[in-house]
């Protein structure tokens, strides 16, 4: 015990004396502790483990996250959260392909965005759910670009996810210079953060997609590698994938060259089990290579083209249970 | 003579007799006991897959063992039946909507089956009629979830030797403190300072005993390995408080960065104490006093990032953007 006291108080010394001088400055009126409301830290601890779960396409510890984190939210009434919550729920199902959930999600954030004149979460909100509509051509009739406000599409108005979505979304109803423009948008932003890195990636891939379409293509592959450069610093598999796919489908540089782009975006669309993409890759492939090789490569075509005609098959005959996520 | 004979015949028949009685009347007891011939009904149920399951394992409803597994079959179509055989008894408790699923006692332990009431306003569940089977989380999903866990201890740690370094610079503003520190420390009382002291001491004790409680449980061993760490940081920074004794406050004309490492030792506190009580119940009360007594040191700094003797506040960030996931978008070519 004699020992003890003297640790102890020469441990907290430190800290002591820092708050006792702070303290002082603040004229010592100030209260020391308040009640915090421990729901609010739990929701915003779980938000915070479910945006590191979906760093690694981890969707079901995600959704698991998110609907901890809506849960306390709601205990602790705080909108604001629950508003975050619901977002981020419908982020991941759309992910998922719970194309209802995500919808009854998105819904719930607008809602709740509108009741609290949040009027970044309701862009971020109703951009999302056009998206999703729009992949699953569903998209209303009544949807016009045009409604949407026009600094969507120019710097610096809006967050930088939120002019992303704008892009893609002006991108996919064939809205070229506004999703150029909007794309624009989100790489002039400046920052090191990594999910900023992984939108301005997202946006060169975009610019990429769109010089693509325009036949540009020297313009498509230095964007591509640009797209590459950021992945590389964040590590975004997919995205880095998708770059090197497009590479090789470009005639820019030898066939040398495209091959093994493609046999690598190949082999990361194989650790990631991603069929479709395996499939692009190989059909490239097969048009790039050698008589020789060929068979070898249509063969493991066929084997892949069995495989996801049986997957869906399955997955038209069998409900959806945990384990097929 | 022939009596005698008959006599020990009898004894011997009586012997006899008992003998056997008394073995039917423990067969009775035991197979009474074991409901061997207690009335029983069935009850299927089919999981995408048969490991896991044994003949004769525990069935339980409320903690009670109901029934055990009487079959796995592989059906012709390539799917899994496994029969339950329950007892009838336990019949009227289990209604419409039941369903099963595997539990384990512990995190590591064996696996029992579990069923539910089911819906209680509808009807009794009919026998040899099939359950729904639902998957709980496994193991490998628990270690998934401790990942984030480790990961955050590791943040916890990288932003405590960011604050050591800082602290230990000796060109630092913190440093240098020294002549206010008497002016400023007019309206706090002997005993304010005394209760300040022992509740920063805590930090120490606190997170000791977590890395202890850690070690002990055996769970996330990592995760106590990186709050030993942690705990040896903040006893580093020891020596430093005798300098600052004779020392004192001269400027804080870095205080942003201060409050931005405090806040960051604070949310990386709150999220240690989080992933640890949906692993170990018993251990984030430690976790969760230390990250109190932080939370007042932040609550200070930030007051006095108001404060005319520093003059100006830092640009808060933006605390939505951090907390909204960003959007997943298909860029396939």
């Amino acid at each position: 015990m004699k020992h003890h006291i003297p640790h102890v108080f020469r441990a907290g010394l430190l800290p002591a004396l820092l708050l006792v001088s702070l303290l002082g400055a603040c004229g010592g009126s100030h209260k020391l502790s308040e009640p915090e409301n421990p729901y609010r830290i739990q929701a915003s601890n779980h938000i915070h483990n479910g945006l590191t779960a979906i760093q690694y396409e981890r969707w079901q510890s995600a959704e698991r996250s998110f609907e901890r984190a809506l849960t306390s939210a709601q205990l602790a009434d705080d909108l604001r959260l629950v508003c975050q919550s619901w977002y981020n729920l419908a982020i991941v199902r759309s992910a998922q392909r719970n194309t209802e959930g995500a919808i009854t999600a998105y819904l719930h954030a607008t809602e709740l965005a509108e009741l609290r004149h949040d009027t970044l979460m309701q862009m971020r909100a109703r951009l999302a759910l056009a998206l999703l509509q729009q992949r699953e051509a569903r998209l209303p009739d009544t949807f016009k670009l045009h409604q949407l406000p026009a600094n969507l599409f120019q710097t610096g108005s809006w967050p930088a996810d939120i002019h992303l979505q704008a892009a893609r979304l002006a991108q996919l109803l064939q809205q070229k210079s506004l999703a150029q423009q909007a794309y624009l948008a989100v790489t002039a932003n400046k920052g090191s953060d990594r999910n900023l890195l992984k939108m301005k990636a997202e946006a060169h891939m975009g610019f990429a997609l769109l010089a693509r379409s325009d036949n540009s293509e020297t313009l498509a592959w230095s964007e591509a590698e640009l797209t590459l450069e950021l992945c590389r610093k964040i590590g975004a598999p997919r995205l880095t994938a998708h770059a090197l796919l497009l590479q090789g489908q470009l005639a820019v540089g030898t066939d040398s060259e495209r091959k093994q782009r493609l046999e690598r975006a190949l082999d990361i669309y194989t650790a990631l089990k991603d069929g479709s993409g395996q499939k692009q890759a190989l059909t490239e492939l097969i048009r790039l290579s050698l008589p020789a090789q060929t068979p070898a490569l249509q063969l493991r075509l066929q084997q892949l083209e069995d495989k996801l005609g049986k997957q869906a098959e399955k997955a038209k005959t069998l409900p959806l249970t945990d384990g097929d996520h | 003579m022939g009596e005698f004979v008959a006599n020990v015949r009898r004894q011997v028949g009586w012997f006899l007799l008992l003998g056997m009685g008394a073995i039917v009347l423990i067969l009775l007891a035991v197979g009474l006991q074991s409901d061997l011939f207690a009335s029983k009904f069935k009850l299927y149920f089919s999981p995408p897959s048969a490991t896991s399951f044994y003949d004769g394992q525990a069935v339980k409803f409320q903690g009670f063992i109901i029934g055990r597994i009487k079959e796995r079959e592989l059906q012709q179509d390539g799917r899994v039946r496994i029969t339950l055989s329950l007892l009838e008894r336990y019949h009227p408790m289990l209604h419409q909507e039941a369903v099963i699923h595997l539990v384990r006692d512990g995190l590591i332990g064996e696996q029992t089956l579990e069923i539910t009431a089911g819906n209680t306003e509808k009807q009794v569940i009919a026998a040899e009629q099939s359950l729904t089977y639902e998957t709980a989380a496994s193991i490998e999903q628990l270690l998934q979830d401790i990942k984030p866990a480790v990961e955050n201890a590791n943040h916890l740690l990288r932003e405590l030797a960011v604050l050591a370094t800082w602290l230990n610079d000796p060109s630092s503003d913190f440093r240098q403190m020294g002549t206010r520190f008497n002016a400023l420390s007019q309206d706090l009382t002997r005993e304010n300072v005394g209760k300040l002291v022992i509740n920063l001491a805590e930090i120490l004790e606190n997170l000791q005993g977590l890395t202890q409680g850690l070690k002990e449980s055996h769970v996330g061993e990592q995760l106590a390995k990186s709050l030993q760490y942690t705990t040896d940081i903040l006893a580093d920074l020891r020596p430093l408080t005798q300098q600052l004794s004779r020392e004192g406050p001269e400027s804080l004309k870095r205080i942003n960065s201060l409050i931005s490492h405090v806040d960051l030792l604070s949310k990386s506190l709150d999220t240690v104490a989080s992933d640890l009580s949906e692993l170990t119940p018993e251990l984030p009360g430690l976790a969760r006093e230390s990250r109190v007594t932080i939370a007042e040191m932040q609550q200070l700094l930030k007051s006095l990032q108001n404060n005319w003797l520093f003059g100006g506040q830092s640009k808060p960030v933006g605390d939505d953007e951090q907390s909204v996931a960003p959007p997943v978008l298909e860029m396939q070519p």
